[in-house]
């Protein structure tokens, strides 16, 4: 029974504990280094190096927690995670269908992408300032730019990190044979 | 179309998110949501704490030619000010005589609730509005005002939940308040937030005059905000001659980087 539970008690935990730092910790950073967006980037990882259906249970931890963070609308963590999610579940299995460090990047870059158009453009009907799209300013395209930069950063670390304890990943260069 | 083979794991996702989603909507999760929140403020005071002093141990690499300039600036500033302070007590003085005399009633009856920042909010702009760990259980409601330590007023509450509430900050873009000159003709003005940086006051009458270094407080005429509590210094005054109205730029005294302990004020 509690091998069947410990996978979820594990997410659980862990992802409790992604939300707090990103909350709490993260957002109190100076610029640049406050544009780290650690949930997302665990979340990817996960349905990279586990399976959609572990990243489905992480979304519900951390779209909960984020959302009992949030004042916007109950469920908009959750919502925006899940067609995150749902569109790199999309992209892994129809175009990166080798589980090498070149994919994990690409999709870091891609979910990143999506995840920030998918939340801004919630945000702009949300709060009904209808005046200036996000589309067309500087500081979307920055936040973008350095939230990129920080997943494939982190991307290279954990996939060197679990490259070493685990055998699910292609070495970076592929050997000719 | 997007295929997905196995259909099952999306089903239950959706399942459970439709249940959390009604079980909020009709408040029977509150309880829990409550509880873990309360749970969680002390970790996330902590972090926010260790945040903060990062942010303020990044920003502090200057050169001491500059810090030196500044500290010279800071003790002129200082001699100035404690001449005014002088003065200031020796009319306090007499004006609790005269009051005494008179009879009057000291008309500030406001008091303050001390709050933790806990976490700061993403939002579309660059405004990182704060969240405190007080709410509605503390007496909390929109509008209210919140100050420093060291009691010039950061912003205002937005929004409110049982025990947490939102900050929009006086350089937030949307946080307006009533605001006065602190000259001889008490200037009225609105101040709204520009970019996350710095405050501008609008809706000055061309006639009035301002001046870089005037102090600009709260008027009062805000519902829920007493009168004089101090926003910032003008830095720059914008005054075309063909414009109705003139604008200034304000710079806050405090650095809202750097704010851990809130305090709201409760009329």
């Amino acid at each position: 029974m509690l091998k069947r539970i410990w996978p979820f008690i594990f997410i659980f935990l862990f992802f409790s504990c992604a939300v707090w730092l990103q909350v709490s910790l993260i957002f109190a950073w100076p610029s640049f280094f406050n544009q780290i967006n650690l949930v997302l980037i665990v979340l990817i990882f996960t349905l990279f190096f586990f399976d959609f259906y572990s990243a489905l249970q992480a979304i519900i931890v951390s779209g909960f927690w984020l959302d009992l963070y949030s004042f916007n609308f109950f469920g908009f963590y959750l919502i925006i995670f899940f067609l995150t999610i749902l569109l790199a579940d999309w992209i892994l299995r129809s175009w990166l269908t080798n589980r090498s460090l070149y994919s994990f990047l690409l999709l870091i870059i891609l979910s990143t992408l999506s995840y920030n158009l998918i939340i801004n453009t919630f945000w702009y009907f949300y709060s009904g300032n209808l005046v200036g799209f996000f589309l067309w300013q500087v500081d979307f395209w920055r936040a973008v730019l350095w939230q990129i930069a920080w997943g494939a950063l982190a991307a290279l670390l954990m996939f060197n990190l679990v490259g070493f304890v685990a055998r699910r990943f292609q070495p970076f260069f592929l050997k000719k044979q | 179309m997007i295929k997905i083979k196995n259909n099952k794991p999306i089903f239950i996702f959706l399942a459970v998110c439709g249940l959390l989603l009604f079980l909020h909507g009709i408040r029977v999760l509150r309880p829990v949501e409550n509880f873990l929140i309360s749970l969680v403020r002390p970790l996330s005071s902590r972090l926010y704490n260790w945040g903060t002093a990062v942010s303020h141990s990044y920003g502090a690499d200057q050169d001491i030619a500059s810090l030196q300039s500044q500290v010279d600036k800071l003790a002129g500033e200082v001699a100035l000010l404690t001449v005014a302070n002088s003065r200031c007590l020796e009319i306090d003085n007499e004006n609790k005589k005269l009051r005494d005399i008179l009879v009057f009633k000291n008309s500030s009856n406001f008091r303050l609730l001390l709050a933790s920042v806990i976490a700061k909010e993403a939002s579309i702009e660059d405004s990182r509005d704060l969240i405190i760990n007080r709410g509605r259980e503390d007496g909390l409601s929109v509008g209210l005002g919140v100050i420093s330590e060291s009691g010039e007023i950061v912003g205002k509450i937005v929004e409110v939940k049982d025990n947490m509430s939102k900050i929009c900050l006086t350089t937030s873009p949307n946080c307006q308040f009533a605001a006065s000159v602190q000259n001889q003709s008490r200037t009225q003005g609105i101040t709204d937030g520009d970019l996350g940086l710095t405050i501008k006051m609008t809706y000055i009458p061309q006639l009035e005059k301002i001046s870089p270094n005037d102090l600009i407080i709260t008027s009062g005429l805000g519902e829920m905000i007493p009168r004089g509590l101090v926003i910032g210094k003008v830095t720059q005054v914008k005054n075309e001659s063909n414009e109705v109205w003139q604008a200034a730029t304000i710079e806050p005294l405090t650095n809202f980087d750097n704010l851990t302990i809130v305090s709201v004020v409760i009329p």
